[in-house]
Parts: structure tokens; C-alpha cells; sequence
């Protein structure tokens, strides 16, 4: 795919990036298990209430998801009315806001007497923190993922099948979960394995709303700042041994190719194809409800209890947030593309190697990757600014990887060489045909980078309890019931996540 | 009573601010039992005629009657029809048995009923033999194949085929098109065939139906179109043929340039265009009426018969010439100069239409 003359050269700069993204991130990752002695840590009972409570809650979490998350994806990817693309627009939200933000919303919403009991006019709050309130909370930042996990596998679903599900006479639902569900279950297990994995990972809003019970992520956070390291990395190692387990059997499982019906029942599931209205009614109701409602509410609360303030201690975090955000996202844009490129091409026959690994790092709970990674850069220096941008660079790196090595796999490879034919360079090349194919992609990558490493908590405190990021302030103030001020800072990161919201909708139209 | 009745059947789309009329006013009736091609260049509304008939599109006006009876308002699943994709959409998760009992299925046939319909059907195909197969292992000729046991599965009388041989290789499309009609026939099903292949159109069907910008142009068998086309399109789609535009100088005689072109039957205006086949031109010196002249350009070998492309003053004019016997050797070559004539009955008259080129374009 490039030029004989430079072949050399761009090789020895492939390997160069392999060799860096050995050291900053795979090997940082993995260092954890040099802890294995913590295993022992198995035998605790509180690391295995916390290990078990935090996989209850993924699958409560999931199994909702499923439930309301499929039929949403269904209606929101074939729906053509306006109102419809709207709440498609609006679902990203809980995505890209940053869960301490969401936390606090979601307590507000649920929990006190100034949230939906308040509309009710039931004193105090509807629930108290907890379990349930754990699982309120994670069903609102999961649900987007398996809506787009889902939506993703249906828009490739070619539409004349339904033509000729109809043709043969099979009524809406037949079609649907004759025809349609096997042909997108790839999404559904893959919404499924995020929405699980991204459960079993949240740190800082679930210690808001946690109460006295302890997830697992949360458990490694109070072992390492009780200066229980051995128990930390035990806990990490089991943490992020389960999550690997889950993936592999969710693929394993769930890859069958080859579905046969087994038997349809023509007049029932006539009936469940009509009150079409009730049902999109119901699932839009739980979204509002549930989700939408959950994550805005901040925002309402703040627009309706105005109160300037001072938001110099806010500025600090901000800082901190914002620049180690923007420095992880630059220094991503420029070291993902290689990466993105040898995925695509199967460089070195290493595509799949390198998939897989980008896989894993994107669903490994962000405390016990934190917690490695700190462990093993403590080995070289101590700055603890630096580490953490290390830290966020590791976690945040897949969200680039994935969206560009998949917007470069539709450039077909005889585009590069039709460029050379006319005797451009590789830069000619990539700057004229590579990149322009891509910005979209760069730019989605991008935005989720960056809201991602704003919105992390659990890795930011793996590292290190001294530096206040804006999530962590939020936490904090929250613990100590500086509700406005709390306030303040979840409004801000609110705003942030609207407007970049908005630059990925335009972004992701302008692609289409 | 006719199995379709199509009454002034329209389909208009409107996008952005240019409007689109897919089907302007089509009348049709189809017979029972018979063999019918919608034919036409892309655009001219046939795969949307052949999806408002099965309900698959809601058309803008008009009526579709089935055995008499009025379907406008009846979903797809009702319509009691079989349809054959182009790209065959033959449901990857399944295998070749689930496939083809999909209908009877769906429409809740008991086990007995739906076992005998997948064995029969794939019998008549020539499946039998790979019912557990899966679509990924079925060769292109396979799946449509499939797709066609699919459709014949539910027992319905009616069966519409979306350019079923589009997708496929031609020799294995060649094929197949004579397995369709033997099929349709042997169970006496009304088939609608859509194809922009006329060679496809002309060996298979009972009736061809030749469409163009949504309306109807002609129908009738394909002997029907060939011998006696009703316009410079449809001579000029169907076949080969060469135009030459004039004017009436008497009852029978036509002024074509320095020519004069004498025919047999009545001239119907002023200024006409008279169409002549290539097989009806012979390549000799001497003739009574109709003698041309010109120089050969073009020489074409097309196995059974030479094409000459002839050019007679400015115009190239082809001709066919079948070969009898190879061993002798071909008299003509490239620069020759010939004569050329055609019979007063071999001709097509017509009026000139407004725009010829407009007639002659096949899109």
C-alpha cells in the first residue's frame, strides 16, 4: 500500500509505534498481575460481597437494557418521524456525560425531596441510596450503549428482507423476531457485553449513591487509599480477570451463525404486531422516565434555584480536567492512526492481535487499569500529574482506535494506489485521500476521548487522591454535602457535554 | 375474468422540489395462466408497477383487482403472492429447508402440510438433495433457485420475479429463464416478470408489456412487437432496426434525401419515419425498388451472420448477412462500395414524433 521506494522506512515506523504502544499502554495495563500474590485477597469476604454485588448489578443492569433498549433501538433506527430523531439525537447524552454529574443528577431525581417526589408531593425522597439506586443510576449511562450497539446491527440489515418476510406473509413481529433478531444479535451481545462491562467498571457516582454498600471498583479504591495494596491488586486482578471471562464466553456463546425457527404462531403474533402506538407509548415513557429525565434533571434543578457563586476552587479542577482531557486527546489523535491503519490493513498480520487488545482495554474496569498502571509508572518517576495523564491516555486510546481503524477499512486500498499511479508521496497521499476520508471519524474519536478522561473517576483515584479533577471535586463536595456547589460543577460539565453533543450530531450528519 | 385488473394505476414522489411520476395512468389485464413480461429501459416504472401489484408501494391514484376484486387497501401479506428478489434476499440464518418453509410457516400449516410443500418444491428446482445447506454455501444459480421454492412454497397462483436473473452469471441466467416458464407453466401460474433484457423478455413470454417514463407503450407477444411495432421506440428496443425520416411525395412513395423510398401500405402524415430490420436488407447490385448505395465502414463476425454498417450519405445503415457456408469465402471487405435494397412490405412506417432522438433514447 505505499511506495517501494519508502517501504523501508514506514515499516521501521509501524514497528516504533508498536514498540510505544507495548510500553504506555499494553504492558502498563497487564502490570497488575505482577500482584498475584494478592489473590489471596479471593478469600476475603468483603472483596467477594463486592465482587459478587457488582456482578449482580451488571446483570439487573443489562438485562434492563435488553428488555427496553432493544425495542428503543428498533423504533428509533426505522422511525422516520421528527420526534423520533430527536430522542435519537438526545440519547448520546447520558453517553457523553460525565457520570459524576449523572450521579449527582440521578440521587437529586430519585433520592430527594426535591426531585420527582417533589412532583409527586410525597415527602422525602422516592429511594434511598443503595443497590436499587446503584442500578437507576448505571441503567441510565448503559442504555445508550446497547441502543447503539443494536442500532448499528439493524440499520445492516438489508431492507428488502423485510419485503419478502411480508411477501410470504409473516406479520410484523414474525418478521421481527424471526428474520430481524438474528440478524442483529451481534448487537445485542455486544451491547450487552458494554453495558455489563461499563457497569462493573463506574467508580465515583457510584460512591455517591452507594451508601453503605460497596461495589467492587469502589472496594479497590478504599483498600488502596487504606494502604492495602496487596488486597488492591487482588481484588484488580479478579475484577478484570471476570470482565475478560464474561467477553470471551458472551462471543463464544452467543456466535452461533445458524438459527432455525422452530415453530411460529401466525395468529398470536398477528395480535403482538398491532397497538404499535401502546408500545412505542410504554418504552418512550420509561426513556423520559428513566434515562432522560434522570440526566437533565441537574440542569432543571439549577435553572430553577439560580444562585451565583463563587467558582474560584471550581477553577483549579477545571483546569486540572481540562488539560490533562485535551493533552490525552492530542497525544491520541496522533499516536491512534498508526494503530488505526495497522488494524485496518493487517499490518504485520497483527490486525486481530491488535483488535483484540483494543477490545480489552476499552471494557477493563478504569480502578484495577488505574491501579496498574500507577503501579507500574511509580516504578520510574513519582509525578502524579504525569502519571494520571498516562493513566488517561491508556484508557482513552480505544475510543480513537475503534472509529478509525473502521472509517479506514471502507477506504479500499486501491484508492493509495491509484494516488501513487499518478506519483504522489505517502504524505501527498495521506493528506489528500487518507484524511479527508477520516476527519469524521478523527473527530468522533475525539470528542469521546476527551468527555471520557473528563468523566473518569475511578482511575483518576487509583492514582492518586491529591489531584481534584472536576469529577472527583463533584464526589467530594457531594460527600460533604456542599450540594451547590456540587451543583455548580455538575451544571458546567452538563453544558460541556451539550455542546460537544451537538458538534457530534453535526459531525456524524455530515458523514452520512 | 382476467387475474389482474389494472386501472389507471399512478405512483408520483415528490423530493425536494423535483417531482417524479414513477407510473403515469397504466391500464393492463393480465390473463390467467399466462406468461408476462414487463419490459423496459431503467426508469420507466416496471419495478415499480411489479411492487404497487404486490403491495409492496402504495400507489398515489387508481385500482389493482385481483380475480375482480379490489386489493388497493390489503397489506403485502394478504395479497396470497410469491415474489422472487433480484438479489435473491434469501434469509442467511436459515438453512435451505427453513427457507423455503418459511411461508407455509408462517401461515401456520400443520407439520404434515408444510414437510410435503419443502419437499416438493425443492424437488422441482433441483434442491432436493442440499436441504440443510446454508445460503453461504449456495452458488448464485442456487439461491435464486431457492428464492424461487421460497415463493412457490405458499401455493399461491400468482408469482412476481423482480429481475430474477440480473444478479446472475448469463450463461447460468440463460439457463434458469427456461426453467422459470417451464415451472409457471407446468402449475399453471400467472407469472410477472420484470427484465431490461429483451433476448429475456422475447424467449420466455406469453405477453410482453413494454414500458417507457411510467406508461404503457405496447403489449402483445413478442412476435407481436417484433413484426408490428406501434413507434420508433419499440422497433428500436426491441431488436435492430434502422430509421430513415422523410416526406410524402404520392400514396406510395417517400423522399428519403436524393432517395426515393417506395411502400406498400398507407403513408399516415406528411413527415414520416420509415424503419427497416437489418435481416430485411440484401447486399446486391441490382433491385427494382428501394436501391441504395454506400460504402462499407464496418464489418462484424457474429457467428452466425456478418453485420455490415453501411454508410449511405452520412447515415450508417446495418445489415445482416447469414452465413450458409463458411468455405466460402466472404466477398465483401471494409472500403467496399455496395448497393443495398429492402422490399416494399419489410418496412415500418410511421409518423415523424416530435423528438426522435428523445424515441431513440433507451433510458
Amino acid at each position: 500500500m505505499f511506495k517501494q521506494s519508502e517501504h523501508k522506512l514506514i515499516d521501521i515506523g509501524f514497528g516504533t509505534v508498536l514498540v510505544f504502544f507495548a510500553a504506555f499502554i499494553f504492558i502498563p495495563a497487564i502490570y497488575i498481575l505482577k500482584g498475584f500474590s494478592g489473590l489471596g485477597a479471593l478469600g476475603d469476604p468483603l472483596v467477594l460481597r463486592a465482587v459478587f454485588l457488582s456482578f449482580f448489578i451488571g446483570l439487573i443492569v443489562t438485562f434492563v437494557n435488553l428488555i427496553f433498549g432493544v425495542p428503543l433501538a428498533w423504533v428509533l433506527t426505522r422511525s422516520k418521524k421528527k420526534i423520533v430523531r430527536w430522542i435519537d439525537n438526545l440519547v448520546d447524552l447520558s453517553l457523553v456525560m460525565p457520570t459524576a454529574a449523572l450521579g449527582f443528577s440521578v440521587y437529586l431525581f430519585w433520592g430527594t425531596d426535591m426531585g420527582l417526589s417533589r412532583l409527586l408531593g410525597i415527602e422525602g425522597g422516592l429511594f434511598s441510596k443503595g443497590p436499587f439506586m446503584i442500578m437507576l443510576l448505571h441503567v441510565v449511562f448503559t442504555l445508550p450503549y446497547m441502543i447503539r450497539s443494536v442500532s448499528a446491527a439493524i440499520m445492516q440489515i438489508d431492507p428488502s428482507y423485510e419485503e419478502a418476510s411480508a411477501s410470504l406473509g409473516a406479520s410484523p413481529f414474525t418478521f421481527f423476531r424471526a428474520v430481524a433478531l438474528p440478524l442483529f444479535s451481534n448487537g445485542v451481545i455486544n451491547g450487552s457485553v458494554l453495558s455489563f462491562t461499563r457497569s462493573l467498571s463506574e467508580t465515583g457516582a457510584t460512591m455517591m449513591v452507594a451508601g453503605a454498600a460497596a461495589t467492587a471498583p469502589v472496594l479497590i479504591i478504599s483498600l488502596k487509599n487504606a494502604g492495602k495494596m496487596p488486597e488492591a491488586a487482588g481484588a484488580s486482578i479478579i475484577l478484570i480477570a471476570a470482565a475478560i471471562l464474561i467477553l470471551v464466553l458472551a462471543r463464544l456463546i452467543f456466535g452461533k451463525k445458524v438459527i432455525n425457527l422452530d415453530k411460529i404462531y401466525p395468529s398470536f403474533e398477528r395480535k403482538l404486531s398491532g397497538h404499535v402506538r401502546l408500545k412505542n407509548a410504554l418504552i418512550f415513557f420509561f426513556y423520559g422516565l428513566v434515562i432522560f429525565l434522570p440526566t437533565v434533571y441537574i440542569a432543571l434543578y439549577y435553572l430553577f434555584n439560580f444562585r451565583l457563586m463563587n467558582v474560584n476552587q471550581l477553577f483549579g479542577s477545571i483546569l486540572v480536567s481540562f488539560g490533562v482531557a485535551i493533552a490525552v486527546t492530542v497525544i491520541n489523535m496522533l499516536f491512534s492512526l498508526p494503530v488505526s491503519y495497522m488494524i485496518a490493513r493487517d499490518k504485520f498480520r497483527l490486525g486481530g492481535i491488535l483488535t483484540s487488545l483494543n477490545e480489552a482495554v476499552l471494557l477493563m474496569p478504569t480502578s484495577a487499569l488505574g491501579l496498574s498502571i500507577a503501579l507500574y509508572w511509580r516504578n520510574f518517576f513519582s509525578s502524579d500529574i504525569l502519571i494520571l495523564i498516562l493513566a488517561h491516555l491508556c484508557f482513552t486510546f480505544p475510543y480513537l482506535v475503534k472509529p478509525i481503524a473502521a472509517s479506514l477499512q471502507e477506504i479500499s486500498g486501491a484508492q493509495q494506489e491509484a494516488a501513487y499511479s499518478f506519483g504522489a508521496s505517502t504524505k501527498q497521499m495521506f493528506f489528500t485521500i487518507l484524511l479527508p476520508q477520516i476527519k469524521p471519524a478523527i473527530i468522533t474519536g475525539a470528542i469521546m476521548a476527551f468527555m471520557r478522561s473528563l468523566s473518569e473517576t475511578g482511575a483518576t483515584l487509583a492514582v492518586t487522591g491529591k489531584i481534584k479533577t472536576v469529577s472527583i471535586l463533584i464526589v467530594d463536595l457531594f460527600k460533604a454535602e456542599r450540594f451547590d456547589e456540587a451543583a455548580i460543577a455538575c451544571v458546567i460539565l452538563f453544558s460541556v457535554a451539550i455542546a460537544f453533543l451537538y458538534i457530534l450530531k453535526r459531525n456524524q450528519r455530515v458523514s452520512r | 375474468m382476467p387475474a389482474i385488473e389494472i386501472k389507471n394505476l399512478s405512483k408520483r414522489y415528490h423530493s425536494a422540489d423535483v417531482k417524479v411520476n414513477a407510473l403515469d395512468g397504466v391500464s393492463l389485464s393480465i390473463e390467467n395462466g399466462k406468461y408476462n413480461t414487463l419490459l423496459g429501459p431503467s426508469g420507466c416504472g416496471k419495478t415499480t408497477l411489479l411492487r404497487t401489484i404486490a403491495g409492496l408501494i402504495e400507489p398515489t391514484e387508481g385500482e389493482i383487482l385481483f380475480d375482480g376484486k379490489d386489493v388497493s387497501g390489503l397489506p403485502v401479506q394478504d395479497r396470497d403472492i410469491g415474489f422472487v428478489f433480484q438479489h435473491f434476499t434469501i434469509f442467511p440464518h436459515l438453512d435451505v429447508w427453513h427457507n423455503t418453509a418459511f411461508g407455509p410457516m408462517v401461515k401456520g400449516w400443520p407439520k404434515k402440510e408444510i414437510d410435503e410443500a419443502v419437499r416438493h418444491n425443492l424437488e422441482i428446482v433441483g434442491l432436493g438433495h442440499r436441504d440443510a445447506a446454508l445460503p453461504s454455501e449456495l452458488s448464485g444459480g442456487m439461491k435464486q433457485r431457492l428464492g424461487l421454492a421460497r415463493a412457490l412454497a405458499t401455493k399461491a397462483k400468482l408469482l412476481l420475479l423482480d429481475e430474477p436473473l440480473s444478479a446472475l452469471d448469463a450463461k447460468i441466467g440463460e439457463f434458469l429463464r427456461y426453467e422459470l416458464k417451464r415451472i409457471a407453466s407446468k402449475y399453471g401460474l400467472t407469472a410477472i416478470h420484470v427484465t431490461h433484457n429483451q433476448e429475456e423478455a422475447m424467449t420466455i413470454s406469453d405477453n410482453v408489456i413494454l414500458m417507457k417514463k411510467g406508461k404503457i407503450v405496447q403489449t402483445g407477444t413478442p412476435e407481436d412487437l417484433y413484426e408490428c411495432p406501434n413507434s420508433i421506440f419499440t422497433a428500436n428496443f426491441i431488436g435492430k432496426c434502422n430509421f430513415f425520416a422523410g416526406d410524402r411525395i404520392s400514396d406510395t412513395e417517400i423522399k428519403y434525401k436524393e432517395n426515393i423510398i417506395t411502400v406498400d401500405q398507407k403513408i399516415p402524415a406528411k413527415r414520416v419515419v420509415v424503419g427497416v430490420r437489418p435481416e430485411k436488407i440484401h447486399l446486391e447490385e441490382h433491385a427494382k425498388k428501394n436501391l441504395f448505395f454506400g460504402k462499407i465502414e464496418l464489418i462484424n463476425f457474429l457467428g452466425h451472420l456478418y453485420e455490415y454498417h453501411i454508410n449511405c450519405d452520412g447515415q450508417i445503415v446495418r445489415a445482416f448477412k447469414r452465413i450458409k457456408d463458411f468455405k466460402i469465402k466472404e466477398k465483401y471487405k471494409v472500403g467496399d462500395e455496395v448497393g443495398f435494397w429492402f422490399g416494399t412490405n419489410d418496412l415500418f412506417v410511421w409518423p415523424e414524433p416530435k423528438d426522435i432522438q428523445e424515441e431513440l433514447n433507451l433510458e
